[in-house]
């Protein structure tokens, strides 16, 4: 690719090529491979007894993949112009479909989370996340850019609608990310010490509200506060699947934890890595997450605007919250949580919602003198 | 409505000047630039932290097994269950534990759901082709298709090379005998664990202790006890039947069987069947209980075995009129009583004795106590609260008490044994401890009336030539409403040999049989549908019990079973207590 592409050449892809962060580029891509190669063995919907690769990979699943990449491809060629109006756009539509979800939508596991587009089951909430990363950083920027424009109470109001949305459904999970994507943005714009404070107050009155009116998020917490009496099959099973895998394991595609572990393919696929990789595949692929982040973040320290500077912050304080709660709930360090595992986990929503995010900033973080 | 937007618009306005205050607005957009990329530092710093404690955590778990994480015992791995097995009083092997695989198949992987039902057909004819069907296309990963397959079975489902079918290894307990033994060896559940009989007493020790149980039941004599109990309910349309055989020397119990049983290696199957009607059900039994009272009667020296009664009136006690079924209406000696079973004559044997030596001797025989034996199928005896002249009177003749057959045989193995009770045991190789009831004399005048109920009174269908047969049969009504169902009987018969040297009780319980042929079309009593069962029982299993048969004409043995002549005349009691 490197060669096919002259620096000369002028043609779209060419100059796409020439203008992006190609670490982080490449990072990315990698993480995909992994996150194909391992939805390959280790999910337990394949039959073990099954010979041959082609019958054992889920046809829904490479959809999802090949659609997820074409989305990454496609947001990584916008120029900042398109992604303000995706943002806009995209963030009240994304209003309007999650009211219009509380009517229409498909209720799983007492929750209304999706919409059946066709034929699918839609989670809205994973594409909110990127959106409102983006129209929220405009929103901030806006504030600066022009005094007259109270953009942080526009971005406040954009945030406890979708906040309100999320709760109902309910979704705590997300609404915690999309917590920490707002106030993250607003301490890197300057909250004081004090508003600091007044937010981490807030978020301890709202874990608690939450603990005290809904039973489902009091079980999580009460199991993983007292084990013993209650029950915890899942994360149980899920740190025998790392004790069973070791430092080095290479059982992929025959552990035996994934049978007994309910959404190893999902929510607790770190657990189903963890027996068939071993703990030091475990700790490479944490690196490369890690890397993946620094990578962002280095990108929001070279920016020169405001709303670039937040839009990648925002994406990468999702990314990186969403993939350290996944693997602590997973290893029992927080109550557990349903969040998928960023670019690995089965979901096709997820995958989609992710690769939008890193593609945006992929388009984001494009050196304007090339492009 | 305006009042509620009035006070969102406030809360609103609160915010933004909270926000307003904590954010800096004096800084220009540069500087905010600046300061930002400053302050995403510190999120880069968090970010690295938090992954650092996960790295750490996770090699915690799975770099150190030996961590306490591993420790928790809810998912340190499981021990196989083993569970040991169960002989016979010989050796015979009546309850194995096997490898046997289980097939379920993942519908989800099912290609062509006709093939593989006709497929499956072949090897599984009892199958129903629709049920199967609908298993192979039910939307689900796991049903279950057989849960125990034959090592053939196996094979050829292997042979079919269907990667929707799969095998779950598993170990059964397996009963090779099937139905013989059901109610002593009870049952495990899908999990091996006890759930009835020998099986739930012990659990621990065929379980954790791996340590196999050997049975004072002799399977061989089990077998003849049962079809020969079969035989008959099947001749009298009868819905019932119990049976035991017990060694009166020590009280084992060699065979004890209760029908309908059930499958233990299908459990499921048999349900209603879960009952053991020998030892966890009660009855009244009747007349066999005559053997007791005489026991009673002449143990406390008040009566005599040559005493005679007046049986020639019915007795009156409170509003009932007490008769004879098989009246004779005359004066009858102590045997006579027993041979022609009159109640009149047993109530006022007992009346002569009181009920305060009648109720110490149930006492003694553990015929008011719960069932004192292993098994966890215990009956707990029914009698009566106030304890006076009536109770006294209806309970010698077996009504108004009810008890459990084994409580009966054990009693009455204490009366015929020379006055020892023992408990009734089923694990072979107990000491068994015994304690005296009665005087060698009390039990060799019983066994002299037993003797001559055989040769001379209702039991004459047990005579078994040279075993010298002993025998008591009893016809109780089952109660119903408040009263006595007349069609409804409890026929039973009490058989002990030989009766000069008493080894065995063979006890024989019929539940509800009905006039048959083999009754001559009359009232199918413990005489008709009882006696001929244990005649056969005692002609087959004695030959295997090593009893040999005698010469009834011996002299010694004539002059044991002589029955003495009637000689003092009692007609103090006139019918009316």
């Amino acid at each position: 690719m490197i060669n096919m592409l002259s620096r000369s050449d002028k043609s779209l892809v060419a100059r796409w090529w020439w203008s992006i962060d190609k670490p982080l580029f490449k990072k990315i891509i990698l993480l995909m491979f992994v996150g194909i190669l391992i939805s390959i063995t280790a999910p337990n919907y394949n039959n073990e007894k099954v010979v041959g690769i082609t019958t054992s990979i889920n046809k829904k699943y490479l959809l999802f993949v090949l659609l997820g990449i074409t989305t990454f491809l496609f947001f990584s060629f916008l120029n900042i112009k398109w992604i303000k109006r995706i943002a806009i756009f995209g963030g009240f539509a994304l209003i309007i479909t999650l009211i219009l979800m509380q009517f229409i939508g498909i209720e799983k596991k007492g929750a209304i989370r999706w919409i059946q587009i066709f034929g699918f089951s839609v989670q809205p909430t994973e594409f909110v996340k990127p959106i409102f990363a983006t129209f929220s950083a405009l929103l901030f920027s806006a504030q600066y850019k022009n005094l007259k424009i109270p953009g942080i109470a526009m971005s406040f109001g954009l945030f406890i609608t979708f906040a309100i949305l999320f709760i109902i459904q309910p979704d705590m999970g997300q609404t915690i990310l999309l917590t920490a994507i707002w106030v993250g943005q607003l301490f890197v714009v300057g909250l004081s010490i004090q508003g600091v404070l007044y937010i981490m107050l807030l978020v301890i009155i709202g874990i608690i509200t939450a603990y005290l009116f809904m039973p489902h998020f009091q079980s999580r917490i009460d199991s993983w506060i007292m084990p013993d009496k209650n029950d915890t099959y899942q994360v149980d099973k899920s740190l025998q699947s790392f004790a069973d895998g070791g430092w080095l394991s290479f059982k992929w595609g025959s552990g035996t934890n994934k049978y007994k572990i309910p959404d190893a393919n999902t929510d607790f696929i770190f657990a189903v890595i963890g027996e068939e990789g071993g703990i030091l595949f475990c700790i490479l692929l944490i690196t490369l997450f890690t890397f993946i982040i620094n990578a962002m973040l280095k990108q929001v320290r070279k920016q020169d605007d405001l709303f670039i500077m937040l839009a990648i912050l925002g994406i990468a304080i999702q990314f990186a919250l969403q993939t350290a709660i996944n693997i602590s709930s997973t290893i029992g360090l927080i109550p557990a949580k349903g969040m998928t595992l960023p670019l690995i986990s089965a979901g096709g929503s997820s995958y989609i919602g992710i690769s939008m995010g890193l593609g945006l900033i992929i388009a984001l973080t494009r050196r304007r003198d090339i492009a | 409505m305006q009042l509620l937007g009035r006070l969102l618009n406030c809360i609103f306005k609160y915010i933004s000047k909270l926000i307003n205050k904590s954010i800096n607005f004096d800084n220009s957009y540069e500087k905010t630039l600046k300061a930002g990329k400053n302050r995403s530092l510190i999120i880069k710093g968090v970010v690295w932290t938090v992954y650092s404690i996960i790295s750490l955590k996770i090699v915690l778990i799975g770099g150190f097994p030996n961590d306490i994480y591993t420790k928790k015992p809810s998912y340190a791995p499981k021990k196989t269950i083993t569970r040991e097995s169960i002989y016979d009083r010989n050796g015979t092997l009546v309850a194995d534990f096997l490898n046997s695989d289980g097939l379920y198949v993942n519908p989800k992987m099912v290609k062509d759901a006709k093939l593989l039902q006709h497929q499956l057909l072949e090897i599984f004819p009892n199958m129903n082709p629709d049920k199967l069907y609908k298993k192979l296309t039910r939307k689900a990963r796991f049903v279950w298709l057989v849960r125990r397959l034959t090592p053939k079975q196996k094979y050829s489902v292997n042979a079919l090379g269907d990667i929707s079918l799969n095998f779950i290894k598993a170990k059964t307990r397996i009963y090779p005998h099937e139905n013989l033994m059901s109610h002593i060896l009870g049952y495990v559940n899908v999990d091996n664990i006890g759930v009835s009989g020998i099986e739930k007493k012990f659990d621990k020790k065929l379980s954790e202790l791996e340590k196999p149980v050997h049975l004072t039941i002799d399977a061989r004599i089990q077998y003849i006890l049962r079809s020969e109990i079969l035989k008959m309910m099947k001749l009298t349309s009868a819905i019932g039947g119990t049976g035991i055989v017990m060694d009166v020397t020590n009280g084992e119990v060699i065979a004890m069987t209760s029908l309908p049983d059930f499958d233990p290696n299908h459990p499921n199957k048999g349900r209603k069947n879960f009952l053991n009607k020998a030892t966890h059900a009660v009855y009244e039994l009747g007349s066999t209980f005559k053997i007791i009272n005489s026991a009673i009667a002449l143990e406390s020296k008040k009566v005599s075995i040559r005493d005679v009664y007046d049986a020639t009136k019915p007795i009156k006690i409170g509003k009932f009129v007490i008769n004879d079924y098989h009246a004779q209406k005359k004066i009858l000696s102590v045997p006579e009583i027993f041979i022609h079973s009159s109640n009149i004559g047993s109530i006022k044997m007992i009346m002569d004795v009181g009920t305060k030596i009648q109720k110490e001797k149930m006492q003694e025989l553990n015929l008011l106590e719960p069932l004192d034996i292993i098994l966890p199928e215990r009956a707990k005896t029914i009698y009566p609260k106030y304890w006076r002249k009536t109770e006294t009177a209806t309970i010698s003749y077996g009504h108004g008490i009810s008890v459990s057959p084994l409580h009966l045989v054990s009693a009455i193995g204490a009366v015929v044994n020379g006055g020892t009770y023992y408990k009734p045991l089923f694990i072979k190789d107990q000491i068994a401890e015994g304690r005296t009831v009665f005087s060698s004399k009390t039990s060799r005048q019983v066994r002299k009336l037993m003797r001559y109920n055989t040769t001379n009174g209702s039991g004459k269908l047990t005579n078994v030539q040279g075993y010298l047969v002993g025998s008591k049969t009893g016809t109780a009504e089952k109660p119903k409403n408040g009263g006595y169902d007349k069609k409804a009987l409890i026929s039973s018969l009490v058989a002990s040999f030989p009766m000069h040297n008493p080894k065995y009780i063979v006890y024989i319980l019929i539940d509800e049989p009905q006039p048959s042929p083999i009754t001559n079309n009359l009232r199918p009593t413990g005489g008709w549908v009882g006696a001929p069962v244990a005649a056969k029982v005692i002609e087959q299993i004695a030959p295997i019990l090593d009893i040999y048969p005698v010469d009834e004409n011996n002299p010694a043995i004539k002059r044991a079973m002589k029955i003495p002549p009637p000689k003092n005349t009692k007609t103090k009691i006139n019918g009316q207590i």
